[in-house]
C-alpha cells in the first residue's frame, strides 16, 4: 500500500488565542495527485495551508494537530523544517522578492545551471524576463516565479494558496494546466486552495470543500455531486 | 472579555441587563465578605489591590519616616507623575516616545522663567507648565500623527535633542548655574523643603492619578483604548482617531511637563543637564518595569527605579566587601552602575517580560487562582 | 591655509565617521528590521579596545585595527544571536527599543572599566599632507581610507557575493527566504557582526583624531542618526554620503553661528527629513503611516 505523501489529522488553527478559524481539518494526499480545496472567502483555506507549513508564528497564530510527510511525523511545523522535508507553499501574498531581479532570485535557491535551465524550460515566459525586477512582473508571471522558486527546492509536496486571485480567466487556466503537468510529469503531490471553481475542477483529482473552518465535503471528483454541494456552500456563482 | 465564574459553584441566576463595572459591589444585600469575594473574583483585581496597598504603605512611610525617607519619597512622587504622563501616550496611542526628558525640561524652565513675574505665586507656575506642555504636546503631535513605531521613536529622539540644545544655549547666556524657580509657598506655609514639600507633591500626584483614572472611564478613555488595540478598527467604528491621538500627545506632554515643574521645585532650579537622554530612557524604563498596562504599573515602576539607587547604596556595601570590590565601590561609581543597571533591567524587561512587575504579579495571581480553585473543588468533593 | 578647503577636509572626516556608523546600521536594519541604537556602544567598545591595544601592548597599527574590528564584530554577532535573535524575528520594534538598553549597558561597562575622564592616544604620526591649502594629518587620512575601504567592501559584498544575495533576500522577504532554505537568523547575525565591525572602525578612526570618553563617544552614536536618516536607513552607500553631507552642514553651522547650534540644526534637519522624505535621499524603506 502506498504511503500518503502528506497526512494531516485534526488540524486546528487560531489567531491570538481566539476561536478557531480552522477546526479538525484532515487529509490524506496520495503521491502524484492534485487535490483542490474550495470554499468562500474566509472559509479557512489559507489558514489551513499556513497551519500545515508553519507560517503562522509570524502572525500570532498557532496550530495543533498531526502532520506526517511521507511517513515522517512533524511535531512543530515551521517554514524551514517543512521546506527541508520537501513541502513547499506558494503563498497568496509576498510570494516573491519584489526588489530583486528574476535571475538573482532563482540564483538564490540554486546555482546549478542544469536545475535552472530545467525550471526555465517549464516556464518559458520567465526565461524572457530574467533581468526584470520581480515587482514589475505581471500577476501571472509572479505566480510562475513563485512556483519556480519552490520547484528549485525539488519538493515532493506543493501547497498552492489562492493562485488565481486577481488573474484573468485565461491566465488561471494556463496556471492550472501547469499544476496538472507538475503532478503528471514529475509526480508532485499538489494541494491547492482556490476560489476558481470550474478551472480547478477541470484539473483536480479530488476535492475538499471548506466552510467556516471545517471540511464539509470531500472525495474524488468522480464520486461527488460537486455541483449541488457547491450550490449549497458557494451559492450560484458561475466562475 | 469573557467573564467566567471562579471556583466550582454555579453562578446564581441574575437578571441579564448590562451592568456597569464595579456595580457588583453594590447590587445585592449580601454581607461585606461575600461582596468582597465577588469583587476580587475578577482576575487582575487582586494584583492591583496588592500594588495599591504597597504604594500607599510606601507613601505613608515616606510621610512619617524621617528626612532621608522623605527625600526618597519626594523623588518618587515627582517621577511617578512623570511616569503617568509617559504612560498616557503608551496606553492610549500605543506609542513610545523618547522625549520625556524634553517635556520635563519644558515644565522646569517654564517654572523658572516665571520667577519674578506676575505669575510666580504657587501654584500658578504648575498650571502654566501644564498648559505649555499641552500646547507643545499638541504641536509635536501634529507631525506625530504621521509617525508610528520606529518613526515616532526617531522623531521624539530629535525633539529631545532639540529642546535640550535650546535649554542649554539659553542657560549659557543667561543663567549658567540654572534658572532659579520661585519659592513655593501657600498661605504662609513654606513648601520648598521637608514634609510640606512631600505632601504637596503627593497631593499633585493624587490629583493627576485620579484625574487620569476618571478620564479612563469616560468616552475619551474608551477611544484611547480602542486606538491602542487597532487604529484601523477604531477608525472604522467611528472613532475620530486623529483628534484623540492629538489629545493623547497633548495630555502626555502636559503631565510630563507638570512633573518637570515639580522637579524644579524640589531642586530649586532648572538646569538642562538634568533632562538629558538618560532621563528619557529612565522614564520609559519606569513604565516598562512597573507594567505598561496600567497607571498603577507606571507608579510602581517609578518607585522601583527611583528608590533602587538608595537601597543599593545602603545595603550593597557588605555584599561588595564580600566579593572584594571594596565597600565604597558602589558609591564612587554610583551613576555609572545605576545607568548600567537600569539599562540592563530595561533590556531584560523589554525582551522577556514586557508587562513588567505587574505582569509577573498577574501571572502569580493566575497560578494562585488555579491552585485555590483546585483546592476548593477537591474540598467540596466535586467531580474531577 | 585655505579656510574653505580646511572646512571641506574637516567635513569629509567627520562625515566618514558618521558614515561608518550609518553603513553598519543600514546593513543591520535591512537584514533584521531592527533599528539599532547601539552602534554608538559598539563604536565605544572599539575605541577603547583600540586604545588598550595601542597603549599597553604596543602592537603595530594595522594589527590593532584588525584585532579591534574582529573582536567587536564577533561580539556584536554573538550578542544578536544570544540576546535578540528570537525576539527580533517576531517583534522588530520591541527589539529596537531593547537596543537602547544594550547601548546603556555597554556605555556603563566601559565607564566602569576606564573611568569617565577623556583618554588620549599618542599621535599616530606627525606626518601631515598639504593639499589645496588644507592640512591633512595622517590620522585624518587613515580615517577616510578606512571609511572608503569599508563602504566599497560592503557594497561589493551585497552586490556580488552569494552572502550578499542572501542578505538582500532576507531584507526583502524574511519568511520566504526561510522557506527557500536561507537561515534568516544566521544572515541577520552576520549583518550584526559586520555592523559591529564597521562601528569599531569608526571608533578607531575617532580615537586617532581626538580623545575618547564614554559619554562623548556614545553621544556620537546618537548624533549619527541625522546622518542615517539623511542617507536613508537601508542604504549602505547612502550612509556614507549622508554622513558627509551632514558633516558639511555641521561645519557650515559651526562657522556661521557657532558650535552650540550644531546639534539643534542637525536634529531639526532629521525631523524635517522624517516629515517630508522619510526614506532619506538614497533609501527605499516604506513609510508606516495611518
Amino acid at each position: 500500500m502506498t504511503t500518503p505523501a502528506l497526512t494531516v489529522r485534526d488540524l486546528t488553527v487560531r489567531y491570538n488565542g481566539g476561536s478557531p478559524v480552522v477546526s479538525g481539518y484532515e487529509v490524506d494526499l496520495m503521491p502524484g495527485t492534485l487535490t483542490v480545496i474550495l470554499g468562500r472567502n474566509g472559509a479557512g483555506k489559507t489558514s489551513t495551508l499556513r497551519g500545515i507549513t508553519g507560517f503562522l508564528s509570524h502572525e500570532s497564530g498557532s496550530s495543533t494537530g498531526t502532520i506526517v510527510v511521507h511517513g515522517v511525523p512533524v511535531r512543530r511545523p515551521n517554514p524551514l523544517r517543512l521546506s527541508r522535508l520537501g513541502v513547499g507553499l506558494v503563498a497568496e501574498r509576498d510570494k516573491i522578492f519584489g526588489n530583486m531581479r528574476v535571475r538573482d532570485q532563482l540564483r538564490l535557491v540554486t546555482d546549478k545551471p542544469a536545475d535552472l535551465d530545467e525550471v526555465l524550460g517549464f516556464f518559458p515566459r520567465l526565461a524572457e524576463r530574467l533581468d526584470v525586477r520581480a515587482g514589475l512582473l505581471s500577476g501571472g508571471e509572479r505566480q510562475m516565479l513563485a512556483t519556480a522558486l519552490l520547484l528549485l527546492r525539488k519538493p515532493r509536496v506543493l501547497l498552492v494558496d489562492e493562485m488565481s486571485l486577481g488573474l484573468a480567466p485565461g491566465v488561471v487556466r494556463e496556471l492550472m494546466a501547469y499544476l496538472r503537468r507538475l503532478a503528471d510529469e514529475r509526480g508532485l503531490t499538489i494541494l491547492a486552495a482556490d476560489q476558481a471553481v470550474h478551472a480547478s475542477m477541470k484539473v483536480a483529482d479530488a476535492v475538499q470543500i471548506m466552510d467556516s473552518g471545517r471540511v464539509v465535503a470531500s472525495g474524488a471528483l468522480a464520486d461527488l455531486d460537486v455541483e449541488s454541494i457547491l450550490d449549497t456552500y458557494l451559492g450560484r456563482n458561475e466562475r | 472579555m469573557t467573564h467566567s465564574p471562579s471556583g466550582g459553584s454555579p453562578v446564581a441566576a441574575r437578571p441579564t441587563r448590562p451592568q456597569p463595572r464595579g456595580a457588583d459591589l453594590l447590587d445585592s444585600d449580601d454581607g461585606v465578605l461575600p461582596r468582597l469575594a465577588r469583587y476580587f473574583a475578577k482576575p487582575g483585581r487582586t494584583t492591583h489591590a496588592v500594588m495599591a496597598v504597597a504604594l500607599v504603605a510606601g507613601a505613608l512611610w515616606a510621610a512619617f519616616g524621617g528626612p532621608f525617607i522623605s527625600l526618597i519619597g519626594q523623588s518618587c512622587a515627582v517621577f511617578a507623575v512623570a511616569a503617568v504622563g509617559q504612560s498616557i501616550l503608551l496606553g492610549s496611542a500605543g506609542q513610545i516616545a523618547l522625549s520625556g526628558g524634553a517635556f520635563m525640561a519644558i515644565g522646569a524652565f517654564t517654572t523658572g522663567l516665571l520667577n519674578g513675574t506676575a505669575l510666580e505665586p504657587f501654584p500658578v507656575p504648575l498650571l502654566v507648565s501644564l498648559l505649555v506642555g499641552w500646547v507643545v504636546g499638541l504641536i509635536a503631535g501634529l507631525p506625530g500623527l504621521r509617525f508610528r513605531g520606529l518613526y515616532l521613536l526617531l522623531a521624539s529622539l530629535a525633539l529631545q535633542f532639540m529642546v535640550i540644545a535650546l535649554a542649554r544655549n539659553y542657560q549659557a547666556e543667561n543663567a549658567p548655574a540654572g534658572v532659579i524657580v520661585p519659592l513655593p509657598e501657600l498661605g504662609g506655609l513654606d513648601l520648598s523643603v521637608g514634609t510640606p514639600l512631600y505632601l504637596m507633591l503627593l497631593t499633585v500626584l493624587l490629583i493627576v492619578y485620579f484625574g487620569s483614572w476618571l478620564v479612563e472611564r469616560t468616552g475619551i478613555g474608551l477611544a484611547w483604548r480602542a486606538i491602542r488595540e487597532s487604529e484601523v478598527a477604531a477608525a472604522v467604528s467611528g472613532v475620530d482617531v486623529t483628534r484623540w491621538k492629538l489629545y493623547a500627545f497633548a495630555a502626555s506632554g502636559a503631565i510630563t511637563s507638570l512633573a518637570g515643574s515639580l522637579f524644579a521645585y524640589v531642586i530649586g532650579r532648572a538646569d538642562y543637564v538634568s533632562f538629558d537622554m538618560a532621563l528619557s530612557i529612565a522614564l520609559i524604563t519606569m513604565i516598562f518595569i512597573g507594567g505598561i498596562r496600567s497607571r498603577l504599573g507606571a507608579l510602581t515602576g517609578a518607585v522601583i527605579i527611583t528608590a533602587l539607587p538608595y537601597i543599593l547604596q545602603n545595603y550593597l556595601s557588605p555584599v561588595l566587601a564580600g566579593i572584594g570590590l571594596g565597600a565604597d565601590w558602589y558609591v564612587n561609581n554610583q551613576s555609572q552602575v545605576n545607568a548600567g543597571l537600569f539599562s540592563l533591567l530595561f533590556l531584560l524587561v523589554v525582551l522577556f517580560e514586557p508587562d513588567g512587575v505587574e505582569g509577573l504579579l498577574l501571572k502569580a495571581e493566575r497560578v494562585l487562582r488555579r491552585r485555590v480553585s483546585g483546592l476548593t473543588s477537591r474540598l467540596s468533593g466535586g467531580t474531577t | 591655509m585655505n579656510v574653505l578647503a580646511q572646512a571641506v577636509e574637516g567635513s569629509l572626516v567627520t562625515g566618514c565617521i558618521y558614515g561608518l556608523l550609518g553603513m553598519g546600521f543600514a546593513l543591520l536594519f535591512r537584514a533584521s528590521k531592527v533599528l539599532s541604537f547601539c552602534q554608538g556602544g559598539f563604536m565605544l567598545l572599539g575605541a577603547f579596545i583600540f586604545y588598550e591595544l595601542q597603549t599597553s601592548s604596543q602592537q603595530p597599527l594595522l594589527v590593532s585595527v584588525l584585532v579591534t574590528t574582529l573582536v567587536v564584530g564577533a561580539f556584536s554577532g554573538v550578542v544578536y544571536l544570544v540576546v535578540f535573535a528570537r525576539v527580533a524575528s517576531r517583534h522588530a520594534f520591541a527589539t529596537s527599543v531593547a537596543t537602547i538598553g544594550l547601548a546603556g549597558v555597554l556605555q556603563a561597562a566601559v565607564a566602569l572599566r576606564y573611568g569617565t575622564a577623556p583618554l588620549t592616544l599618542p599621535e599616530v604620526s606627525s606626518t601631515a599632507f598639504h593639499v589645496a591649502g588644507a592640512v591633512i594629518p595622517m590620522a585624518d587620512l587613515i580615517a577616510v581610507c578606512l571609511a572608503v575601504l569599508t563602504v566599497v567592501a560592503l557594497v561589493a559584498l551585497l552586490r556580488f557575493t552569494p552572502l550578499g544575495l542572501r542578505m538582500n533576500a532576507v531584507a526583502d522577504n524574511a519568511s520566504l527566504s526561510e522557506h527557500l532554505g536561507v537561515s534568516a537568523a544566521r544572515v541577520a547575525a552576520i549583518a550584526w557582526a559586520l555592523a559591529g565591525a564597521a562601528a569599531a572602525i569608526a571608533g578607531v578612526a575617532f580615537s586617532l583624531r581626538s580623545s575618547v570618553d564614554p559619554v562623548g563617544v556614545a553621544n556620537i552614536g546618537l548624533f549619527a542618526f541625522p546622518a542615517i536618516i539623511l542617507g536613508g536607513m537601508d542604504s549602505v552607500g547612502g550612509a556614507l554620503l549622508g554622513g558627509i553631507i551632514l558633516g558639511t552642514i555641521q561645519n557650515a553651522v559651526q562657522v556661521t553661528f557657532g558650535a552650540r547650534w550644531i546639534d539643534l540644526v542637525s536634529f531639526a534637519i532629521m525631523l524635517v527629513i522624517l516629515l517630508i522624505r522619510p526614506s532619506g535621499l538614497f533609501g527605499k524603506t516604506e513609510v508606516v503611516r495611518l
